[in-house]
């Protein structure tokens, strides 16, 4: 393993630095040009690797860092391909592939894995805290998972998320990313990986959707296809996804004004979340349906 | 060493060794001019075997170390090989003292056969003992192996989470008093043994009665952390070192040609010679299809591919499985007792996951239900010793019940005291550095921190 700098290339750091990790890992070139950028503060230098932070005053000193933690990060031959950050307690858990399972592993205890990053979330989450690492459970942190770039090792906002929230039933949920190449979207869920090419253009998000629900109704963890939806859509995506919908006018649900939209006999109803400038939607096969489901959500989160 | 010395020694050794085939392989010969009978030489060679299988039998206490050290995690290594030690020594000395003159208590004609008690110590030998048995004290020997497997078997069951000052109390309790009076029932005449109950070598009375005591342990404890998540899913947590658990678990089958050919108790004769070679045969015939059993069966529980440390513990089911009859029944029988082991012990693993019991190393799959199974093949093998499937099966409760009720009544009170478990810091850091004060791998610890991005 080897690293080399070259200069800024036109990405906004200051430098790349070169990892060649090709010998240790499996990665098809086993090359990951990380950003390195000028901390103005400490005059130094700065890298982020899988959300792991590494400092130095010189080039050469960064460069060491670095190497050090890549060789820490990489296990069974593999870098990260998420991570589980938990913001409070300043701890970052790299997640693992392996097949179509994600894998964690602790020191000297349990390796956790599942098909799905969720279910492996919460079991983490409960582990962490019976360990005390994020503090009192209930209180303190939430594990927010993030994509790991193959190619800069930068970390990745989930595009969206799949989610069902439905009284009295399993919940579940779903962090949805895009391919390494970025040419689709993936995620782990109901016993598989599951991934779509950028064919569908905007509307990868709702065929993807569509596929999970499907997939889980199969499983029976949902009794309607249309309990489970994508939430927290990023903007550029939802941008993507519009000229495929057609407008149906607006409404006002639990006091709060809603767009609606259909698409192919689909009903979809649009919520923007102001805090998180994401987007919510919900889905359903008739206008009055998906009123009933949009108005039900909202009362579950005190809307209205 | 130089060549010349090097020559030297290699001349010693290889005197030395062919002064001891001369020594049991002839028929009489004189020593400074006293003749030996052939009833001296049977009894030296017996002595001799049984001796060297006790030998063998201590051995496994070093099976055991690295299989129970292998199969947990690094941060409690030393922990479990001090349990290991403690059986051994802790255990040794009680069994002296008391456990050896319960297991062979004299139960008088007429007596219920339950609970006697034939002194302290081993009583000295003075001559050959009659039918060229084993002296006291090479039976001693033998036998004091036995109780530390029983005892040590119960250290992997509650590894990771008990605290060691408890585990002595329970090591103490299970080699002075209940190993030695479950023996007494069989191998000491008691009342099992006027049954007709058969258990050769004692997979129900030294294995049967050490995982039972592992499952009350391992229940009583509770999983340790992370070990299992709300939904009632299990996570691994893998070992640290599995070259030590495949070192451990061919030392325990070495061992076990102490354990079961050691306990036809004799070797001079031709039917004891016959005994001592069928069963040895038939040992590793088990052994070896125990093996192949777990293997085959781990491809389905474990999402298509074969698990090492699942086929390592199939290898100890069948050696289990054949301990109770490995001297009466064919080798076929114990190609299928040690097949079927091989597929319990997998199906034990898998009992234990859906019901939230964490045994680390599978003591119980391997040696409580193996160990009835065991007692239950020989009269299915139509083993020649047992009076049939009836008092099999009676024996095989008796056991179960006498070591885990017992043994959960110790944990249970030791719990109560508030004595058994470690503390939630403790078992997280490592048993090693919160009971013992060391850390077993000094030199691969992190010395790397990591501080998170944003």
């Amino acid at each position: 393993m080897n690293v080399s700098f070259q200069e800024n290339l036109g990405n906004g750091a200051s430098y790349t630095a070169v990892l060649n990790a090709e010998s240790e890992t499996i990665h098809e070139n086993g090359i990951f040009k990380v950003p390195v950028y000028k901390d103005g503060v400490e005059k130094g230098y700065f890298a982020d690797l899988c959300g792991f932070r590494v400092k130095s005053k010189e080039l050469k000193g960064l460069g060491s860092k670095m190497l050090e933690v890549t060789d820490g990060l990489i296990n069974m031959a593999r870098m990260p391909r998420h991570v589980f950050v938990a913001r409070r307690a300043k701890r970052v858990f790299p997640i693992y592939t392996v097949g179509n399972e994600v894998m964690a592993t602790t020191s000297g205890g349990p390796v956790f894995r599942h098909v799905e990053l969720a279910k492996l979330r919460e079991y983490m989450t409960d582990y962490l805290h019976e360990a005390e690492v994020l503090g009192d459970k209930g209180l303190s942190d939430k594990l927010h998972v993030r994509g790991a770039s193959l190619s800069t090792l930068q970390l990745r906002r989930p595009v969206f998320y799949l989610k069902k929230r439905i009284a009295g039933e399993q919940e579940f949920w779903a962090p949805v990313f895009e391919t390494e190449n970025l040419d689709g979207l993936y995620t782990y869920a109901a016993s598989d990986r599951r991934e779509i090419k950028n064919e569908y253009g905007g509307k990868g998000v709702l065929v993807l959707t569509r596929i999970v629900a499907e997939a889980l109704k199969t499983e029976k963890r949902l009794k309607d296809v249309y309990d489970l939806r994508p939430d927290r859509l990023q903007p550029d995506f939802w941008e993507k996804l519009k000229p495929n919908l057609v407008e149906a006018g607006s409404a006002k649900i639990n006091g709060k004004d809603v767009d609606m939209f259909t698409s192919d006999g689909l009903h979809v109803g649009l919520e923007y979340r102001e805090e998180e400038e994401r987007y919510g939607l919900f889905l359903a096969d008739s206008a009055s349906e998906l009123e009933s489901r949009m108005s039900s959500d909202f009362s579950r989160r005190g809307i209205g | 060493m130089n060549v010349k010395a090097l020559r030297t020694v290699r001349m010693i050794v290889s005197g030395l060794i062919i002064a001891m085939t001369f020594a049991v392989a002839g028929a009489a010969f004189a020593q400074d001019g006293i003749e030996f009978s052939a009833g001296e030489i049977a009894f030296a060679i017996d002595n001799f075997v049984m001796f060297i299988c006790a030998v063998l039998v201590l051995f496994m206490q070093a099976g055991f170390a690295m299989v129970e050290a292998g199969f947990n995690g690094g941060k409690n290594t030393i922990n479990i090989l001090f349990k290991n030690l403690m059986d051994m020594s802790l255990g040794g000395i009680l069994y002296f003292l008391v456990g050896y003159g319960l297991m062979y208590p004299g139960f008088a004609e007429g007596s219920a056969g339950i609970f006697g008690f034939g002194g302290i110590g081993v009583t000295p030998s003075t001559d050959i003992v009659a039918d060229y048995l084993p002296t006291n004290e090479v039976d001693f020997l033998f036998q004091v192996a036995f109780a530390a497997t029983a005892a040590t078997i119960v250290s992997g069951a509650v590894a990771g989470r008990m605290q060691f000052r408890s585990y002595l109390v329970y090591s103490a309790v299970l080699t002075a008093l209940i190993y030695p009076i479950s023996g007494a029932w069989k191998w000491g005449g008691g009342f099992l043994d006027t049954m007709g109950f058969y258990d050769f070598a004692g997979s129900l009375i030294v294995h049967a009665v050490g995982g039972f005591a592992g499952l009350a342990g391992a229940i009583v404890l509770g999983p340790r952390i992370g070990r299992f998540n709300k939904d009632g899913s299990a996570n691994a947590m893998p070992g640290h070192n599995i070259t030590a658990a495949t070192l451990g678990v061919f030392i325990l089958f070495i061992g076990w040609f102490g354990f079961n050919p050691g306990s036809v108790l004799a070797m001079t004769g031709t039917a004891s010679t016959i005994a001592v070679v069928v069963t040895a045969v038939n040992t590793f015939l088990a052994a070896c299809a125990g093996a192949i059993g777990a293997m085959i069966l781990s491809y389905f529980v474990n999402s298509g591919k074969p698990d090492l440390s699942i086929a390592l513990n199939g290898l100890l089911a069948g050696l289990v499985g054949i301990t109770a009859n490995a001297d009466g029944v064919t080798s076929f029988s114990a190609l299928a007792i040690g097949f079927i082991a091989g597929l319990l012990v997998v199906g034990g693993m898998v009992l234990l996951e859906r019901l939230q019991i964490d045994d680390p190393v599978g003591a119980w799959p391997v040696h409580g239900l193996c160990g009835i199974w065991g007692g239950l093949a020989t009269a299915i093998f139509g083993h020649p010793g047992t009076a049939g499937i009836g008092v099999q099966l009676l024996g095989s409760v008796i056991y179960a019940s006498w070591a885990f009720i017992t043994m959960f009544g110790v944990f249970y009170a030791l719990k109560a005291a508030g004595i058994l478990r470690v503390s939630k810091t403790e078992e997280l850091e490592g048993l090693d550095i919160g009971e013992h004060g060391g850390v077993s791998y000094p030199e691969f610890g992190s010395t790397t921190a990591f501080p998170a991005g944003d």
